[in-house]
């Protein structure tokens, strides 16, 4: 039998609690108690106090080179190529010349230079990066995304809670959450969700009209079929159209943005969906990935890195002055993080390109708590391995979980009764990256 | 926006759901193309009596005729909106769930 918790649907704070205390910690709560004990409950088991309430994600696919970004080695020629590194806002911190705006707030900045995993494979590694589970044959595992809508629930109830952003199918998946913990997709930014506003084919009555045939036709269908996949589209469809009678529609409308703001993020894809991303979370939107994609260089490293470098530049450094400035910087975590690194060595009759390398990375952490201007682990002078502080996917998902106020020792059970956890099954947050 | 590969990654298609999938079929082109397109292939197959227009549309939608429930239904709506009753109709059928998940 189930408990009611591993089903449970959207959480009061207070269910929430309650709950986790019940199932995490198997102590269950004196109704007269309240919320008290469990908030002590918690705070025992290590859970942060003042939590982060969102994360952007930003998510390098392709697999992003750590020496020609944050893990720059100035003193290797061999392994560095015709990369400079430039000095930062951060005293002792350097970075690749690609990145001159990143370099100028990197007092905000944490970043992680000792990330590692197993997987040279980019649906692994991305499977990985997103779901902390290597992927079976047997089940499929929800996205982080997912996790935090579970754990959390929404903040904003009009909107859904989580977004992805020029991501693939797989971005938004819910796996065995069941569709009601999906991520919406966002293909455009600049097109905003599709579809969102009534038709001018179909006036009011009539789109309610059709709702309600529908409704009568799908009645008849659950009493016959009794099918949960099927009643959860019910859920679905709900959604949909209190979605589209919400005020907070405008959320994902960046055109409401002021030009000159649009610009600062530069123009591009990514750059427009980290505004979007932005936008999204001053509505209460707990969880929005935002991808950028083309960082597999095994041809022509220097140049394609360049011009990725360029386009992240822009809009991630624009992101951390713009959340800032809204003042959602303190409650907000923007991870960087990618499915795996390059090689040391470079490849010449590849035009120089750079393969595959999980063995070590970088990724990036700010806000929500963060310490800025800090780095966390190192490699050695070749940056192929891990010199100190292994950090891996399932940490690094597990210290933004950790930021948000999630016990990351809980452990949920799939409908078939086999036990997850947020951050995978070894994942721990490193608690010492928040002031 | 249904699960398609986006053919960056080997094997990335999906066949979850979402509510961007149900506003394009409640909204987008299914409503262009299908429901609001007197031309669509589905209003020409149905002709005749208001039952046997009624039929076609279950039969070319669902692939099943109407119950007698149903059809009294979709009679009263007819008779109701006239020609955006049929319309209300075909929205209907599409995106009721006997559509997606054939039993």
């Amino acid at each position: 039998m189930k408990s009611k918790f591993n089903k449970a649907d959207e959480l009061t704070r207070r269910q929430f609690m309650a709950n986790a205390a019940k199932t995490y910690l198997g102590v269950g709560l004196a109704p007269m108690v309240g919320t008290t004990l469990a908030s002590k409950a918690l705070a025992q088991s290590g859970v942060k106090e003042k939590p982060a309430e969102a994360v952007i994600f930003l998510n390098m696919a392709g697999g992003m080179s750590h020496i020609d970004t944050f893990d720059v080695k100035p003193d290797n020629k061999e392994v560095q190529g015709p990369v400079n590194a430039i000095a930062t806002k951060a005293d002792g911190i350097q970075i690749s010349q690609y990145l001159p705006k990143t370099a100028a707030v990197m007092d905000k900045i944490c970043v992680i230079r000792s990330m590692s995993n197993q997987n040279g494979d980019h649906f692994r590694g991305q499977y990985l990066l997103r779901r902390n589970y290597p992927p079976r044959a047997t089940i499929v595992h929800p996205t982080a995304g997912s996790w935090v809508m579970k754990l959390k629930g929404r903040k904003n109830k009009e909107i859904p809670g989580f977004v992805t952003i020029g991501s693939g199918p797989a971005a938004s998946s819910p796996g065995f959450f069941g569709m009601k913990f999906a991520g919406i997709p966002i293909g455009r930014p600049g097109d905003g969700l599709k579809d969102s506003t009534r038709p001018f084919t179909v006036g009011e009555e009539d789109f309610d009209r059709r709702l309600a045939l529908a409704d009568a036709l799908n009645k008849e269908f659950h009493a016959k079929h009794n099918n949960s996949d099927a009643e959860a589209y019910d859920e679905l469809y709900d959604e949909a159209v209190r979605l589209m009678k919400s005020e907070d529609l405008k959320a994902f409308d960046i055109n409401d943005e002021p030009k000159a703001d649009r610009e600062a993020y530069g123009d591009s894809n990514f750059g427009q969906g980290c505004l979007l991303a932005r936008r999204l979370v001053e509505h209460g939107v707990r969880y929005v990935e935002v991808s950028l994609g083309g960082w597999d260089t095994h041809y022509g490293n220097f140049t394609a890195v360049e011009a990725r470098c360029n386009v992240l530049d822009q809009a991630y450094a624009n992101l951390l002055i713009d959340l800032e400035s809204k003042g959602l910087l303190d409650t907000t975590i923007v991870a960087l993080n990618t499915e795996f690194g390059r090689t040391p060595r470079i490849v010449a009759n590849h035009d120089n390109g750079r393969d595959h390398h999980p063995g070590a990375y970088s990724s990036l952490l700010a806000g929500g708590g963060i310490k800025g201007g800090m780095v966390y682990g190192s490699t050695d002078s070749n940056g192929a391995r891990v010199k100190e502080d292994k950090v891996s996917p399932q940490d690094f998902n597990a210290t933004i979980a950790h930021g948000l106020g999630i016990d990351t020792t809980g452990v949920l059970l799939s409908p078939s009764g086999r036990p997850f956890k947020v951050g995978g099954k070894d994942g721990k947050p490193i608690k010492e990256l928040f002031s | 926006m249904f699960g398609q590969s986006d053919r960056i990654l080997l094997d990335s298609a999906s066949l979850e759901a979402n509510a961007a999938q149900v506003l394009a079929m409640m909204n987008g082109e299914v409503e262009k193309f299908v429901v609001a397109n007197p031309d669509a292939h589905i209003y020409e197959l149905s002709e005749g009596s208001d039952q046997d227009r009624i039929r076609a549309l279950f039969y070319g939608i669902l692939s099943r005729a109407p119950s007698d429930a149903e059809m009294q239904l979709m009679e009263a709506e007819v008779e109701e909106r006239g020609r955006a009753g049929y319309r209300n109709i075909v929205s209907a059928l599409v995106n009721c769930r006997e559509f997606i998940f054939v039993p």
